[in-house]
């Protein structure tokens, strides 16, 4: 080789290898890393330019194509520059997002975009995190299990593989182990028999969904254990148990989800074939394939299939009495087609008066519809980042005296598929709609491009396994509407039973004067356990059970004189008692402790007492966790 | 003199008998576990015999798990929350516990395995302890741990391998080796260290080398450790024991005395076999109530002969295979 080209060589080489490390070093911001735990989510990065910037994260969501950013965080300034990045601790700035600030929810994919404030449409880095999230059992806030290889999708379709009880959350109660199947599930066959089934459309072998959900959720995988041995804790939760006795000593009684027999045969609900007919088994309550649900318990969104039963009132002329099976059944009907989008802001009085069960308005929302506070109303429209000035969409409810903000979730389908909610002509963007809640907002123009609406309303309760959570607004895990919620959830079935008013005659199949149920703080499962109940975990008016207090251990005291399939939490006539045993038809009542005084906002009891131990009420005893006391 | 002659003869008769019954019991004790060892060793599957199905006025229900004490088989009738025992033609023989917490009571019986004395030890699952009968179903005592920091949480599958009692311990996600004293010998927790821990294991098994097998049910494989906890493979059912399983919520398994694996696979309604190196060799089953299908099959016993015992809980159903 002739010196010349030796040369020309070295600089040549030497030329490229500046380039390269020039185009290397020249990245705007050094991608740094995203991570999510138990509190949301971390993204850490370093500034690689040459000169101090402002920096913003934006998070986008697979809903809109990643068009909107649900959150901009606030904005870092002048972070410092670090031209030649040694990956020291120092040198990366973090901004964290909560799941809140995203309004997360199950199942979405989320995109972080790290963006250089001084140039906007320039992203200097992504990340795209999975939305495939379980519920941690210590603080029943959510738990990103993204990291983990197994569960985290491999062809990016959002998808992982069911059963795969061994992921991290697993041990926790309920997560998210139904649904989000992987491209080559082995999951199918454990349910349905392709060629061979015992039963009907949905090709289950026999006994198949009792037998299949009793082979995980028996405690042998750390699942919930739905046939758990009674104990303190498990009076404290919302479902109690399928393991207890029905012998004269117990006096147990419980949902029979074995499939011997069809939901027809829930009291208060109707008995025609065509929605009653069914078999009645774990899956009337919950979804095997997941519900979607934000709530751990894994609760069908549409159960026994009101989403895709349309709405007619009764022909002129036809009485409830004269109805027929099917007319009253469309009474219950949750999919109301062809609505008018009535304006709140021209017509404050539109809703002063009856129309049909659920309607759509839409207003101008101003500071006083918006609070930070989990327990308001407000709450609702503030989490999914409704700003002043906005307008939303909403379904609103008749409860008999007036309409009230309805936040049942709105079902989505396919054009196949009866259950199916349509905003027609709702735009491409600029529209935000918040699924789980039932509303829709964005600015006046994307709203008012909605011309009319199909809603098809289903049932999202965001709770967690403490039955406090429903009803004590007190309670740091409670939050607005999971109360009422859940009574629309027991009255899917026990239809008549849902009631907010106790003055007017209610119900379809039968006409009575009935509990309120339809109010948080008067949820069905303040008075009943959802799965199973019986003398020993049954309660005493002063929330006192078999494993503690003064009964501790007397299974006679706590056996209920009046069996029946109620599945009460509270034995005999306690369960009326332990709310109402204070309040004025009781007074001087010399056996209870605790009496309101004649200005008390409370009655009941006592009164109930929030994380912290402060009594809502001066001068009254507090409450042990979970009893109760009815707050007004 | 006559007389003595004839007890000459008598007592020889006896004697070559009893040499003789010895030579041919000899015999069909190895006929036995060549037949079953080369069934399971050459890629074919294990033989059905026939099924047991419980005394006629109390069937199975959901049986969990089943061992063989000699001659007997012993069932848990987990949700009868009783065990019942059988004869070795599936004639049901006695029967005992009842619901409760009391000594001799269960609330959900599981892992069953009997000891050398012939005594049967019974997991509870939800009494969160291990009872110990002798083999005529009288409840002796509780297993009681050395250590009260060693206390089992949710015992689910049992083995007993050379006076010491293989565990595991549900939801504390792990397995314990106690001698029968209750002294803790061993306890597995992870695969390789805690990055990898165990989840939900359902079942444990020995081999002759001292091996140890487990059933990681929440992490849908396989673990084999050798007899001092150190790792050594994973068999999930993909080709190279690496990819996605093709598991879905292991339960019982047994080693063969030739080394094959038996594992039932709870949600498949399969049971695989693998031989020594984790390579599948057969598979069997399905979903299905005909003759070798299952629904949901759960426990499974592999006995030094080669026979196997499996538990067929929705067809509430143990099949019998020698």
């Amino acid at each position: 080789m002739s010196k010349f080209k030796f040369s020309f060589s070295l600089v040549l080489t030497i030329i490229l290898v500046g380039i390269l490390s020039t185009s290397v070093f020249a990245r705007g911001a050094y991608w740094g890393s995203l991570t999510g735990d138990n509190s949301g989510w971390s993204f850490k990065f370093i500034n690689t330019s040459d000169k101090a910037k402002d920096f913003t994260v934006k998070v986008y969501s697979n809903e809109d194509g990643y068009t909107d950013a649900l959150y901009s965080s606030p904005v870092k300034t002048a972070v410092a520059p670090h031209p030649e990045p040694t990956g020291a601790a120092g040198e990366y700035v973090t901004v964290t997002v909560t799941p809140d600030n995203v309004n997360f929810q199950l199942g979405v994919i989320y995109k972080f975009v790290l963006v250089d404030v001084t140039d906007p449409a320039k992203e200097v880095a992504t990340e795209t995190k999975y939305g495939v999230t379980t519920v941690n059992d210590t603080n029943k806030k959510l738990y990103n299990v993204s990291d983990d290889p197994e569960m985290v999708d491999v062809d990016g379709s959002g998808l992982v593989n069911a059963n795969h009880t061994g992921l991290p959350g697993a041990a926790s109660k309920g997560g998210n182990k139904h649904g989000f199947y992987q491209n080559n599930t082995n999951s199918c066959a454990a349910c349905h028999q392709t060629h061979t089934a015992a039963q009907g459309e949905a090709l289950l072998f026999k006994d198949g969904v009792y037998s299949t959900c009793s082979a995980c959720h028996d405690g042998t995988t750390g699942a919930y254990n739905a046939f758990a041995t009674s104990s303190a804790e498990t009076t404290k939760e919302i479902a109690g148990t399928f393991n207890i006795s029905t012998d004269s000593a117990h006096n147990g009684s419980l949902h029979q989800s074995d499939g011997s027999i069809t939901v027809s045969a829930a009291p208060g609900g109707g008995k025609s074939q065509a929605v009653w007919g069914g078999e009645f088994n774990c899956a009337s309550c919950h979804a095997p394939h997941g519900a979607g649900s934000t709530m751990e318990n894994n609760l069908n969104m549409d159960p026994l299939g009101w989403g895709g039963v349309e709405y007619k009132a009764l022909p002129t002329g036809v009485t409830l009495d004269g109805a027929t099976d099917a007319q009253k059944d469309s009474l219950n009907g949750k999919l109301f087609k062809d609505l008018t989008i009535i304006d709140l802001d021209t017509n404050s009085a539109a809703l002063a008066s009856f129309i049909k069960p659920y309607v759509v308005a839409k207003k101008t929302i101003t500071a006083a519809d918006l609070s930070t506070d989990k327990t308001k109303e407000g709450y609702m429209y503030s989490r999914a980042n409704v700003q002043v000035g906005q307008k939303v969409i909403q379904t609103y409810r008749w409860t008999g005296k007036a309409y009230v903000r309805d936040f049942s979730l709105w079902l989505r389908g396919s054009s196949r598929e009866a259950a199916n909610t349509v905003l027609t002509g709702a735009p491409a963007t600029g529209l935000t709609i918040v699924w789980r809640d039932g509303f829709a907002f964005g600015a006046a123009t994307a709203v008012d491009a909605v011309s009319k609406a199909q809603i098809s309303l289903g049932i999202d309760v965001e709770t967690t396994t403490n039955i406090r959570s429903l009803f004590d607004s007190g309670y740091t895990n409670y939050i607005y509407d999971s109360g009422t919620e859940m009574s629309k959830y027991c009255a899917s079935c026990h239809t008549d039973y849902l009631s907010t008013v106790r003055t007017n005659l209610t119900g379809t199949y039968t006409q009575a004067h009935r509990h309120t149920t339809g109010k948080d703080n008067l949820t069905c499962v303040r008075c009943h356990y959802g799965h199973g109940t019986d003398a020993t975990i049954m309660k005493d008016s002063n929330d006192e059970s078999y494993f503690e207090g003064d009964h501790a251990g007397k299974l006679d005291y706590y056996v209920d004189p009046n069996p029946s399939s109620a599945l009460k939490r509270y034995t005999g006539m306690s369960v009326c008692y332990a709310c109402h045993g204070s309040g004025g038809q009781f007074i001087n009542n010399p056996a209870n402790e605790a009496i309101d005084g004649p200005t008390s906002t409370i009655y009941g009891s006592h009164a109930v007492v929030n994380d912290a131990g402060v009594q809502y009420d001066d001068g009254e005893a507090p409450l042990k966790p979970g009893q109760p006391g009815t707050r007004e | 003199m006559k007389k003595k002659t004839t007890y000459i003869w008598m007592g020889s008769i006896v004697a070559l008998s009893i040499v003789l019954f010895a030579v041919i019991y000899f015999f069909h004790l190895q006929d036995d576990a060549i037949k079953v060892a080369d069934n399971l060793k050459t890629g074919g599957q294990p033989t059905l015999s026939y099924y047991i199905q419980g005394d006629l006025n109390d069937p199975l229900e959901k049986p969990m798990d089943v061992t063989k004490v000699g001659e007997f088989v012993y069932v848990t009738d987990t949700n009868h929350k009783q065990v019942q025992v059988f004869d070795r033609s599936g004639t049901p023989v006695f029967k005992f516990g009842k619901e409760g917490t009391d000594k001799g009571q269960f609330e959900f019986p599981y892992g069953i395995a009997g000891d050398k004395d012939g005594n049967i030890y019974v997991a509870d699952l939800y009494n969160a302890n291990i009872s110990i009968f002798n083999e005529k179903g009288k409840f002796i005592k509780y297993f009681e741990v050395a250590d009260k920091a060693d206390q089992l949480k949710g015992p689910g599958g049992l083995r007993i391998y050379n006076n010491q009692l293989y565990v595991t311990d549900i939801p504390n996600n792990r397995v314990v080796v106690f001698d029968l004293k209750g002294k803790k010998m061993l306890e597995i927790t992870s695969v390789t260290g805690k990055e990898d821990l165990l989840n939900a294991p359902n079942a444990v098994t020995i081999d002759d080398d001292k091996n140890i097998y487990v059933s990681d049910t929440g992490k849908q494989r396989l673990v084999v450790y050798d007899k001092t906890g150190k790792y050594k493979r994973t068999i999930n059912g993909s080709a190279d024991n690496k990819g996605s399983s093709k598991f879905v919520n292991p339960r019982g398994i047994g080693v063969a005395s030739n080394g094959t694996l038996l594992m039932v696979d709870n949600m498949t309604h399969y049971v695989y076999g693998f031989d020594k190196d984790g390579k599948q060799i057969f598979q069997f089953g399905g979903i299905g109530s005909d003759k070798n299908q299952f629904y949901l099959p759960n426990g499974l016993f592999v006995d030094d002969k080669g026979e196997v015992l499996i538990t067929d809980t929705v067809n509430a159903r143990v099949g019998f295979y020698y």
